[in-house]
Order: C-alpha cells, then structure tokens, then sequence
C-alpha cells in the first residue's frame, strides 16, 4: 500500500473536521484538528492557511504570520497565504499595534507571575481595549477577577472569550466556575429541566371531549347569505373604490384629453379669426381703393367729356354753350395734369375773349329791346370774368326790370371791389351816394 | 476548585512579531511522512548490517 497517499487522505479528513469546527466558531477544536492534519501531511496547504487565520482571529498575529510564512516556503504557487501576508505587510500600523500589545501582554504576565496583580490587570485592560479578539490575554484578564472574587468582570471577560471561540476549554471551564459562584448554574439547571421536562396530569385535569355539532339546513342558508353579504361588504370596501378610482382617473384623462383638443380649436378658431380679419381689412381696402379708382376714372371722363363739348361749342361759335359748359366745371376737381392744360387753355380762351363776345351780344340785345335775354348774356359774362362794366350794365337792367335788390347788389360790389374804376363812380350816382 | 496560582504560572508569553524569524527556524516540520520514510530507510540500513 502506498502510504504517502493514505498520510495525504487521513491529512484532508483533519482538515475537513477543522474546518467544520472552525465554521461552528470551535476555534480552539479547530486548532487542534488542523495542527494533528499537518502532522500527517506538513504540506496540506489549507489546513496550515487556515490555522494562521485562527491563530490571528485569536490574537495571535506572529503565530499565524509563522504559519503563513512556512506555508509559503513549503508551497510558494498559488497561495492565499501570499495575500494574507500582502494585507498585513500593506497596514504596517496594524503590525505594530499586535507588536506592542504582544510585548504589554507580556509584561502583565510577568506582573501577574509575580503577585502584582493591580498592575496586571491595567495592561491587559489596555491590550484588550486595543485587541479586543486577544484570547490569551481575556482569559488571563478573567482568571486575575476571579482570583480576587470579582465574578462579574470575570464573567464578562470570559464571555467575550466564548463568543470569539465558543468551545475554549479553559474558558469553559473558568466560566463554569463563576457561575458556580454567581448562582447562575442552578438558575439556568432550572430553566433547562423546565424546558425539557412534562407536566404530570394532576387527578383534577379533565379532558374535554370535542363535539361534533350537526347544523340545520335552515342554518346552512343563513351562512350561505351571512358569506354572501360579507363577500359584498368586502367587494364594496376593498375593490369597488380602487375600481371607481380607476375609472375616474380614466374620465379624467379623457377629459383632460379632450379639453386639450377644445382648447386647440379655439386657438385655431382664434386665429382663423384674426386671418379673417385681416383679410378683411385687405378687401376694404382694396374695394375703398378700386372705388377711389372708379371714382377718379370716372370723374376724369366727365371732365374729359365737359373740356371737350366746351372746345366743340367754342369752336362751333356757340360761345354761350361753351360759357355755360365752362361755368359748370370745379377746376379743383381736376387732377390729370393733360386736362389741367386743357382746362387752362379754355380758362385763358374764357376770360379773355369769350366774356367780351357775351358782353357785346348782349348789348346788342339790350338796344334791341329784350332786356332778359340781355340780363342772362351779361351774368354769364359776369361768371366768366368780373369786368366792372359788365357788372354795372347788368345792375342797370335789373333796375329798369324793377329788380333793385339785385341791381343794388352789383352797384355795391362794383363800388366795394372797383372804386377807382368809372363805373365806381356812376354806380354810386345809381346808388344815391 | 481551580488553584488560580497554578493556572496563571501554566500561561506561557506569547510570540513577539520581532521573534517571527526565530520562530520559523525553531519549528519541527516533521510530519508522518518524514517519520515513515525514516523508518523505512533505518528498517533497510539494518535488514543490510544483519545480512552482512
């Protein structure tokens, strides 16, 4: 049989059974198992990793660095030991604050050792305060209490040693002791045969036997309507208003839905509008325009029309025609500047010669006896071009016509608009002056 | 009843992080196998003085 495996095999079972503990926080059992792994097999990587994890969850830091080191010397490939030693080599404060509470737990031992037990129990306080998972030093903490018979502090110091390492022999063993000593044990002895144990029946305890009761058929219905009105109550409480709620969260939506859609019709309705107002104003404008353009059109033709018919009379030789068409036109009306000419032309013909030629028809007339006809020549004369002469022949035939009002008229204006002129003067003679 | 006295004086010191190196040479890495190796081989050295 080749040995050296079955060496390997009885190395891994320690292992495994360490393992186990260590996961059950047996670290002290944990400790043992993998140590006796490692006597069958110095090689067995894991269990020599994880005895260094206990020995630093135990406070013993130079210890687990030990097996740490040896585990890298033996196995260098592909270790963990490689990264626990990485951590601890990355915080060197945390190496040196295990130095120092190495080298203070030491020395409180020594102190201990040698009956100064005051001093003792200050430094192991102070390597607790800094260490608190310090096994050796709790432990020790717990046996100086109790050799002075503070139980309590004891028990609290061995307390926190159980809860690192739940099965430390000698922390067991000191804890049982303090709570010989507390009255804890009786308390708990109690507790536990409470638990475990049974009530013994006494001769009054009855046992009542459960009836079977027989329900009606009367009974049946009235359940089936009690279920039925519940079922309803709980519909109505429970379901009805989450079922109400959603509908009117989905009205609601709806209606935001659809006041959003009016609201955008009457923006659009609105500016339609002011599209059709604008618009609107354009076509006035543009009608007022056109209209302006008719009227001007039209205006022009019949000034056209008028000029015309009054060159036509002219040249024709019925000057009273072309006198009277003359007469009828507004001059300012004119706008075109070809019939202004025009205008001109006929004005300069007008007060020139053609006021002269009524004048003198109806002086003819007048010796001829017709005094009305007269009359009318002479105003339309007058019309033309103001001539005092003129004005004060009219004024005599209108009061020899037994017109004086109007004779007066002349004969006042002739005097008022002319007064160095001849007339002036016979015009005052008519008037009396 | 525990005799405190004796308790405190079985405490040993505990290993300094300076004593690391010490340590390390100080620890016994005899396992199984070395010891079954060793007898083997003291088994054969002596099966041969006997045959001589």
């Amino acid at each position: 049989m080749n040995y050296d495996v079955t060496l390997a095999r009885i190395a891994n079972c320690y292992y495994n059974l360490g393992l186990e503990r260590a996961k059950l926080r047996d670290l002290s059992g944990a400790a043992e198992l993998l140590k006796k792994s490692l006597q069958f097999n110095k090689y067995q990587k894991d269990a020599r990793n994880l005895l260094g994890l206990i020995f630093f969850e135990c406070g013993e830091t130079a210890d687990a660095l030990v097996q740490w080191v040896i585990s890298m010397n033996l196995l260098p490939d592909d270790n963990i030991a490689d990264h626990y030693l990485d951590e601890i080599q990355r915080k060197p404060a945390i190496l040196r604050i295990c130095s120092d509470n190495v080298q203070r737990y030491n020395q409180a031992l020594n102190y201990a050792q040698n009956n100064n037990e005051d001093l003792a129990i200050m430094q192991l306080n102070q390597v607790i305060q800094d260490s608190p998972n310090y096994i050796k030093a709790h432990i020790l903490l717990a046996l100086l209490y109790m050799k002075r018979e503070n139980w309590v502090k004891a028990g609290r110091s061995l307390y926190k040693v159980l809860k690192i390492d739940r099965n430390n022999p000698k922390a067991l063993v000191l804890m049982d002791e303090v709570k010989q000593n507390t009255g804890r044990k009786e308390v708990e002895q109690s507790r536990l045969k409470n638990a475990f144990s049974h009530r013994k029946m006494t001769d009054d305890d009855v046992i009542v036997p459960q009836e079977v009761k027989e329900i009606s058929p009367w009974m049946v219905v009235v359940n089936i309507l009690i279920g039925i009105i519940l079922a309803l109550f709980i519909f109505n409480l429970l379901v009805l208003p989450t079922k109400t709620k959603a509908l009117n969260a989905s009205n609601n939506q709806e209606l935001i839905s659809y006041t959003e859609k009016l609201d955008m019709a009457n923006r659009e309705y609105s500016d339609l509008k002011t599209q059709y107002s604008a618009l609107e104003k354009q076509y006035n404008d543009a009608a007022q325009q056109i209209q302006q353009y008719e009227n001007a059109n039209e205006s022009f033709i019949g000034q056209f029309r008028t000029l015309t018919q009054i060159s036509k009379a002219y040249e024709s030789g019925d000057v009273e025609l072309a006198a009277q068409l003359y007469t009828g036109v507004d001059a300012s009306q004119i706008t075109d500047e070809n019939l202004l000419s025009q205008y001109q032309e006929i004005k300069h013909i007008m007060e020139t010669s053609v006021y002269q030629k009524l004048a003198s028809d109806a002086y003819d007339i007048w010796n001829g006896g017709n005094k009305d006809r007269a009359a009318e020549l002479y105003a339309l004369s007058i019309a033309l071009h103001e001539d005092p002469e003129n004005m004060y022949y009219l004024a005599r035939i209108y009061k020899t016509s037994g017109r004086v009002e109007e004779a007066n008229i002349l004969f006042d204006k002739i005097i008022g608009s002319y007064p160095s002129s001849d007339f002036a003067e016979k015009a005052r003679t008519e008037r009396g002056y | 009843m525990i005799n405190y006295e004796e308790e405190i004086n079985r405490f040993k010191p505990s290993l300094d992080v300076d004593q690391i190196e010490d340590a390390i040479v100080k620890v016994d890495l005899t396992d199984m196998n070395d010891i079954m190796t060793k007898l083997i081989e003291d088994a054969i050295a002596e099966k041969k003085d006997t045959e001589k």
